[in-house]
């Protein structure tokens, strides 16, 4: 890969950063931490990064269907956060959904510049979702992998081998080393931590 | 995979039925979103952030996470896990000689009959350190699929880096790979990545070092 990331100037004055407390940054709301990012605040940009790289790169992938464009796209969409986080206000809502825009609307915009396919016409009927049906199918998968992403490692760890792995209970737990019931109580946790995170999505 | 995945199965005996009922409709959002995309070492780490006065600023992408790794001093102090299955490196081996190994790896499940050894050479100046893997009993994969050794830290369990990646034949396979940086508390992980939909690849853990096993208790 030759892609170079380009960002731009106008961020705030890092002066601005003695308005925010300090807080913990890994315990940090979305909006704390783009609040901060507009600030040029580099850790917390990290901390968000780590947040929702994977979800990004996910989208970027359900989206461009290439990986080595979707791992670009991955780049411009957080350039796009790190320059654009000043705009962010808080009043008009929490940080993940203004996340999620920024980052569809890098990978788009990434997706535009590569060229066209010549289409042909398809003599068979078009199964692929409605578009309104791909925006809620990705919004959910967003908000799902963005929540694991905030479990404990053990946890996370467990529920992504089971779920995703292929390995059963058991093979988890003879894969880590650790008592079938040590596997189950955490995935209980992780699952029970999912839940208070998705309430939205749960309703 | 996860159409297969009965909740009851994953959770103690003593989950009731309205904690049941709630962790349901997490099961079915985690069934319904799919596998998480796994993210290339290179872009574990935020891209770097500057800017230069009166313009744009153009940063390379930062893919060498690992550099940074390699920069770290280090002395190997892997353990030697006795005689290994393989025949080690013999005279045919010429041109490799380990500094260390055999490293043992082992699976559960499917691939419990599978078995891999690692061999690290001593590392050079910059601290790459030449390894071979010997690799036996895991299935011949498909199209568009393949095996990729991954470094762990041994500690955590978390994957530093991608290794290499290979596919296997009948008999024993055998893979020249690097890895650079500290060699200590370090452990190694095979996965399979078949394709996903959408684009993504599931990974399946298949071998894994003692080290990488333990890692659960993090």
């Amino acid at each position: 890969m030759t892609a170079t990331l380009a960002l731009s100037l106008g961020l705030p004055a890092a002066a601005a950063t003695a308005t925010i407390p300090a807080v913990d940054l890994r315990a940090a709301t979305d909006g704390d931490l783009l609040q901060r990012v507009g600030t040029g605040d580099r850790d917390a940009f990290e901390v968000l990064y780590r947040r929702y790289a994977r979800s990004v790169f996910g989208l970027a992938l359900r989206r461009l269907g290439d990986r080595g464009i979707a791992e670009d796209a991955v780049q411009e969409a957080f350039a796009s956060v790190w320059r654009s986080a000043g705009t962010y206000r808080r009043d008009r809502g929490p940080g993940a959904p203004w996340l999620y825009t920024v980052a569809r609307n890098a990978i788009a915009d990434r997706g535009r510049r590569r060229p066209e396919p010549v289409s042909e016409v398809p003599d068979t009927p078009d199964h692929e979702p409605l578009p309104g049906e791909r925006a809620e199918a990705e919004w959910v998968s967003w908000r799902v992998h963005s929540a694991l992403e905030e479990l404990p490692f053990s946890e996370r760890q467990v529920i992504e081998l089971a779920y995703w792995g292929g390995l059963s209970q058991t093979e988890v737990a003879d894969f880590l080393g650790i008592p079938l019931g040590t596997v189950k109580t955490r995935t209980r946790s992780g699952l029970g931590r999912l839940a208070a995170a998705l309430e939205g999505e749960l309703e | 995979m996860t159409d297969r995945l009965e909740l009851r199965d994953l959770l103690p005996d003593d989950v009731g039925p309205d904690e049941l009922a709630r962790l349901a409709r997490v099961h079915e959002l985690l069934v319904s979103a799919g596998a998480p995309a796994e993210l290339p070492p290179h872009l574990e780490s935020a891209p770097r952030t500057g800017r230069t006065g009166g313009g744009a600023t153009v940063l390379p992408l930062d893919r060498s996470r690992w550099r940074t790794i390699a920069m770290t001093a280090a002395a190997a102090a892997a353990v030697l896990f006795g005689v290994g299955f393989f025949s080690g490196w013999a005279a045919k081996d010429t041109g490799f000689r380990a500094a260390f190994g055999p490293v043992p790896m082992r699976g559960a499940g499917a691939t419990s009959k599978a078995i891999a050894e690692i061999w690290v050479a001593p590392a050079d100046k910059a601290l790459n350190w030449t390894s071979k893997l010997k690799v036996r009993g895991l299935p011949e994969l498909g199209k568009d699929s393949y095996y990729a050794l991954y470094l762990t830290d041994a500690k955590t369990g978390r994957k530093i880096l991608v290794c290499t990646a290979f596919s296997v034949h009948a008999g024993v396979t055998t893979v020249t790979f690097n890895f650079p940086g500290e060699a200590k508390d370090r452990g190694w992980l095979i996965v399979s990545e078949t394709p996903g939909p959408n684009g993504t690849e599931i990974a399946k853990p298949v071998l894994w070092t003692e080290a990488e096993r333990s890692s659960g208790t993090a």
